[in-house]
């Protein structure tokens, strides 16, 4: 069992994979933390949804050399997310159904800009589910320096987004600059994407940001503690799923999702409602409370 | 371009540093205030002049402006036309004021202590990327000490009730060392011995010369416990002293002649003003 592991690990892509999958799993689960406390999942759905016409563009120009369709995908997911955010507060319709509209376009356009190539179905199931085992020393690199800078971001303005996500109103009165917080969440969880978009692809994207974070707010009633615990389950499952695809033999992006939720359903299951257990207030709190 | 003003507006607040106070300015004045959203009028041609360390009721029925004008005082929506004084400047350039919402606007089940939510008074003070010190973590246990909730400090606030709720917003207020408390609606739901403790915190906050501004369905309430009632409907119907306000004149101007006639309960809380304007009981 061991020789086995230390075998499979002796492949240098399997430890970059490894490391790769590790610290995707890390930052992931600590941006994720706000997604789910701030009700943000379909917005970190979409998001990772609609940077896929950049990566296409990429493509056609430079083919699959991953640095310029790194730099692809962060242009579009910066602009994306400051899009998004901007469209949800200037139009009438409600803000998920602004997303889901640009969400499935901006996908659809990806799609098409792809097959245009020959034999496009390979190079769009990457993007889509991931490639991590192609993960080189400069991807590594690239995920290092942009993942500590997330997290280092988000140490600096801890206190003021759990201040914007629990109480934008009290913000305002403290006279923090609201807006700006929230948009630079927006391009944290931009960046978090286009970090990630090797390790599980586009469209599992989602699962890396939430799961992991939601495991870890069945257990706690501590902000720092609930952060801690999401990235230690984001890792463990970047792990452990690589692992299991190496000897099962699986898609690896599918299976670091499927430990992570997994997971999830254990803690589910044998955790039963430490929250719904908790003295009820007498008026339903809304999901996801905004400022009017 | 919401970035770029953005950006604009908090270096623009940066360098004005927070308002300084003019201690013989009125601790608010309102002048030809006038908000409206797209449905429509909230508040029109307001005027008011708030003395320091008064706690007013703030009345009138449902959709009056009630939470409007509690909102524009805080800076936290701008007014359409006319203008907020606090101290004789921009309430947006204060952080001595603070706004305790409805309680179903927060999502109790948010991974914080009551300790947690207390120190977030104190963010405005520490400004960017510092985190609390030792000065800041005595104001929020003083805090939460004067509104009783001590021992209840390291709870997840989900497990609190209602009157300890409203009662680490207060702690939260006190944390942020506000000298305008502008509370919505704080004592709907909570059972008359939590609204008793709520008022004996308020008699603290009047020692300490803090004005408190709450919003309120409950006229005998405003009548009895408070030093002046605004009575609202979308004007200003009328100010002062619940024996002034509370005529059913005035009160059919705010609430609708039909309803106030037709509501013994209203004629019962004129009389209950009566008696409180100096009948003596010898």
């Amino acid at each position: 069992m061991i020789e086995a592991l230390i075998d499979a690990f002796s492949h240098p892509f399997m430890l970059r994979g490894l490391l790769a999958a590790g610290f995707v799993g890390v930052i992931c689960a600590v941006v994720g933390t706000f997604i789910v406390l701030r009700g943000m999942a379909f917005f970190g759905d979409a998001l990772s949804h609609t940077i896929l016409p950049g990566v296409a563009i990429g493509y056609l120009i430079s083919g699959r050399a991953s640095e310029p369709l790194f730099w692809w995908a962060m242009g579009t997911a910066v602009l994306s997310a400051l899009g998004i955010g901007a469209i949800s507060r200037a139009t009438k319709i409600k803000e998920d159904t602004a997303i889901g509209i640009i969400f499935a376009g901006m996908f659809s356009l990806g799609i098409a800009l792809i097959s245009t190539v020959k034999d496009y179905a390979l190079d769009l199931s990457h993007f889509l589910f991931g490639d991590i085992l192609a993960v080189a020393d400069k991807d590594l690199l690239m995920i290092a320096i942009f993942g500590m800078a997330i997290l280092l971001i988000i140490l600096a303005f801890y206190k003021e987004f759990v201040v914007i996500s629990f109480d934008p109103v009290l913000a305002s009165t403290l006279r923090l600059p609201n807006r700006l917080l929230e948009y630079l969440l927006l391009i944290l969880i931009a960046i978090t994407i286009v970090v990630s978009l090797q390790t599980v692809g586009v469209a599992l994207m989602v699962a890396m940001l939430v799961t992991p974070a939601a495991t870890a707010y069945l257990l706690t009633h501590r902000l720092p503690v609930m952060m801690a615990l999401a990235a230690l389950i984001g890792a463990l499952s970047g792990a452990v799923g690589l692992t299991l695809s190496y000897f099962v033999n699986i898609a690896s992006g599918a299976a670091i999702v499927l430990v992570a939720t997994t997971i999830f359903l254990v803690v589910f299951l044998t955790v039963p409602g430490r929250k719904p257990l908790t003295v009820k207030v007498s008026s339903e709190p809304p999901a996801g409370s905004k400022a009017p | 371009m919401a970035i770029i003003k953005e950006f604009e507006r908090t270096d623009h607040a940066i360098r004005r540093q927070h308002a300084h106070h003019h201690e013989n300015e009125p601790i608010l004045k309102i002048t030809n205030l006038t908000v409206e959203y797209q449905s429509g009028t909230a508040l029109q041609d307001l005027n008011l002049l708030i003395p320091r360390a008064a706690r007013l009721a703030v009345l009138g029925p449902n959709g009056a402006g009630k939470s409007t004008l509690l909102k524009v005082v805080a800076g936290v929506l701008t007014p359409t036309r006319g203008t907020v004084e606090v101290f004789g400047e921009e309430p947006n350039e204060h952080i001595c004021i603070a706004y305790v919402q409805q309680r179903n606007q927060v999502d109790w089940n948010f991974p914080v202590s009551v300790r947690d939510v207390v120190m977030m008074g104190r963010i405005g003070k520490l400004g960017l990327l510092r985190r609390p010190g030792r000065v800041d973590r005595n104001i929020v246990e003083r805090a939460l000490e004067v509104v009783n909730m001590a021992n209840l400090a390291s709870r997840q606030i989900s497990e609190l009730s209602g009157g300890q709720q409203q009662r680490m917003f207060i702690a939260r207020a006190l944390a942020q060392e506000a000298e305008i408390m502008l509370m919505d609606e704080p004592l709907t739901g909570l059972d008359t011995g939590a609204q008793e403790d709520i008022f004996q915190i308020l008699d603290t906050l009047r020692n300490n010369r803090v004005t408190v501004l709450v919003a309120l369905h409950d006229l005998k309430m405003a009548a009895e416990r408070f030093d002046g009632v605004i009575l609202l409907n979308h004007l200003l119907v009328a100010m002062g002293s619940p024996t002034d306000v509370f005529t059913t004149e005035k009160l059919a101007q705010a609430y609708g002649s039909q309803r106030v006639a037709a509501t013994s309960a209203w004629l019962m809380i004129d009389e209950a003003c009566c008696e409180d304007g100096g009948h003596s009981h010898d």
